[in-house]
């Protein structure tokens, strides 16, 4: 079988999982206890039956349940979220700020995570036992024992509140936005040409990313380091010491290209861990992103903005694993097999 | 099954509890886990205050003699909330656990038993379910179930069974072939009796390993529901809830929000810890090692 097939048969496999997703998602609609008519159209609304017959039958709600079910997914593949209960705005233009705040957010927490978690795995493999493998050991056990609201919390204690650190927000105070190109702030302050913003965007992403990779950033470490420590022992390893290499050459040209395959598995697991963690790290540093856009809906009692954002969420991140997956398949020729 | 002294499976208990107990880290664990069951269990005989009732005049209250830890921004005691929180942390937990093992465990071995169809079908349903990330799907449920922290409990464990569904099919994959099974079947077994009587057995230490590195996680995410606000609903004392209250006060009063975190770690730690043990104890090819170190 070729690897076209493979590829194919993936994609197919990832579409099918998305209907399964809006099928949960639209089962869920149908077992909320609320009438969507009831609250978009208020007390005072209901009582004219004529605005509830209209209402009820714009949204297909007297139709057969399949047909509803044909509706839904067709608003949804047309991008039409419906309307948020709270803000009375179609739910995708919220979702259209937000989205991209969520994004830079966890590619940030991702670089940060890996750029500390490989080296210090690296180091720990290294110097196995010695003590900075017992520090790090200690440190990505802690980080991932702790919820990372509560994290976010102490970074902002002490970087924040006791060092004066840029703490929540995207950007500080007294600056504007930049102007709207990507809606990565990163991106769009230097399109703008502010040196500034940028630098001050920059302050403002990091403490929350840190604290978005802090599970990613110990999991991480730990793999790369029991990954290393297994090549390390193959033979190839040994052939490349008796050739009379140095160890720098051995570890970092011959060991660490197959050592990091492990930790390059997981990046679809850990983008997940970031899109699911945003909930809490977003509310705690009020980063207005997708996260925290759930959790003022559950305050508001949003059910549509809820929904549509969970959705969305599941969708990015199953789209995310089939194009880990894909990349997978083309660097990995083994994996084909399976 | 008859207590047999020198049966296999007494030997193997033996040697496992043995392993266990030559791991300094595990049995402090262990130890730390049984210190807060206690302190769950005797919260209203320790607590010196109920842990909702509000003294208006005595608000953030320094530590003293009357208040061992000093009071919250109602004035509540925050011993007596931190105490009961605890019951919320430890026994939440444990029922999140227990109830994604009664529905995880019969769905992953019917699945693997039957095969086909049947598998491929209840397969993509835990594909579906693990597509939402973290627990934007718990928290999905455990509001549309209605806040509180039976709601949050069951959301967990509507979303947590795909994990234990998925050891235990592997499992039942790997042992349906054997000759065991093919006996069974022979001197005439249903296939009832064949999948829970004869191949279920060997799911048993999968499935505790498992069980046990849930905790942890399990803990954290009810406290992470509860922190948004659709677990435990306050004035009721969950950690999560006093880590909540407090980062209002971040800047005055810390200590509102640091302490629940810090006793979270400790005990998500133990279970990791303790989990980590069980498996190295529980793997045939590790105990021996283990043991004769």
């Amino acid at each position: 079988m070729g690897l076209l097939y493979y590829i194919l048969k993936r994609i197919f496999f990832g579409i099918l999982v998305i209907f399964g997703v809006l099928t949960l998602t639209f089962l869920i609609t149908k077992i909320i206890p609320q009438n969507p008519v009831a609250v978009w159209l208020g007390l005072e609304g209901m009582q004219y039956p004529e605005l509830v017959k209209q209402v009820t039958e714009l949204w297909k709600l007297d139709r057969p349940i399949w047909e509803q079910y044909i509706y839904y997914v067709g608003n949804v593949l047309r991008g039409d979220f419906g309307r948020s209960s709270w803000s009375r705005g179609p739910v995708i233009a919220d979702l259209a700020a937000r989205f991209p705040a969520t994004v830079e957010l966890s590619i940030f927490a991702f670089l940060i995570a890996m750029s500390i978690a490989i080296p210090t795995g690296i180091l720990s493999a290294v110097y196995r036992d010695k003590p900075i493998d017992h520090f790090s050991r200690i440190l990505s056990v802690v980080g991932i024992s702790g919820p990372s609201f509560w994290w976010g919390i102490i970074f902002l204690y002490i970087f924040y509140l006791q060092l004066g650190f840029a703490g929540s927000g995207r950007i500080g105070e007294g600056m504007s936005p930049p102007i709207t190109v990507t809606g990565f702030y990163l991106i769009d302050s230097l399109i703008e040409g502010r040196l500034d913003k940028f630098i001050d965007v920059l302050s403002h992403i990091f403490l929350p990313a840190l604290t978005l990779g802090i599970g990613a950033t110990g999991f991480t470490s730990r793999l790369t380091r029991s990954a290393l420590l297994e090549v390390l022992r193959k033979d190839y390893i040994k052939t490349a010491r008796m050739k009379g290499l140095r160890e720098r050459v051995v570890i970092y040209r011959h060991a660490l290209r197959n050592a990091l395959i492990a930790p390059v598995t997981y990046m679809g697991l850990l983008f997940g861990s970031m899109l699911g963690g945003s909930v809490f790290v977003e509310t705690v540093f009020t980063w207005r992103g997708m996260g925290q856009y759930i959790v003022t809906a559950i305050f508001a009692s949003d059910y549509p903005a809820l929904l549509a954002t969970t959705l969305v969420i599941a969708i990015i991140y199953s789209v995310a694993n089939i194009i880990v997956d894909l990349l997978y398949t083309v660097i990995d020729p083994r994996v084909r097999v399976g | 099954m008859k207590f047999d002294k020198d049966s296999p499976r007494i030997r193997e208990l033996k040697l496992t509890l043995y392993v266990i107990r030559k791991s300094k880290m595990a049995m402090v664990s262990i130890c730390v886990l049984l210190f807060f069951f206690t302190i769950a269990i005797l919260a209203p005989v320790l607590s010196p205050y109920d842990p909702t009732e509000v003294h208006p005049a005595e608000i953030f209250m320094p530590p003293s003699s009357k208040y061992p830890l000093g009071t919250d921004y109602l004035g509540r005691d925050n011993l007596s909330r931190i105490l009961y929180g605890a019951r919320y942390s430890m026994f939440a937990s444990l029922l999140v656990v227990v109830l994604t093992v009664l529905i995880g465990m019969p769905i992953g071995a019917v699945s693997g038993y039957l095969g086909g169809k049947v598998d491929e079908t209840l397969m993509r349903i835990t594909d579906i379910i693990l597509s939402f990330p973290g627990i934007t799907l718990a928290l999905l449920l455990a509001y549309v179930m209605g806040r509180g922290i039976f709601s949050a409990a069951l959301a967990l464990s509507l979303t947590g069974w795909t994990s234990m569904a998925r050891i235990v099919r592997g499992v039942v994959l790997s042992e349906k072939g054997k000759d065991y099974v093919i006996a069974a079947r022979l001197i005439g077994k249903n296939d009832f009796q064949i999948l829970f009587g004869e191949i279920m057995p060997n799911c048993m230490y999968p499935v505790i390993i498992q069980a046990v590195m849930m905790m942890g996680t399990v803990i954290i995410s009810l406290a992470g529901l509860s922190f948004i606000g659709v677990g435990v609903q306050p004035p009721e004392p969950d950690w999560g809830v006093i880590i909540a209250e407090g980062r209002q006060y971040l800047l005055e009063y810390p200590w509102l929000s640091i302490l629940p975190g810090i006793l979270m770690i400790t005990v998500v730690l133990s279970y990791n810890l303790v989990g980590d043990r069980l498996r190295d104890a529980l793997d045939p090819r590790l105990r021996g090692e283990l043991a004769a170190k």
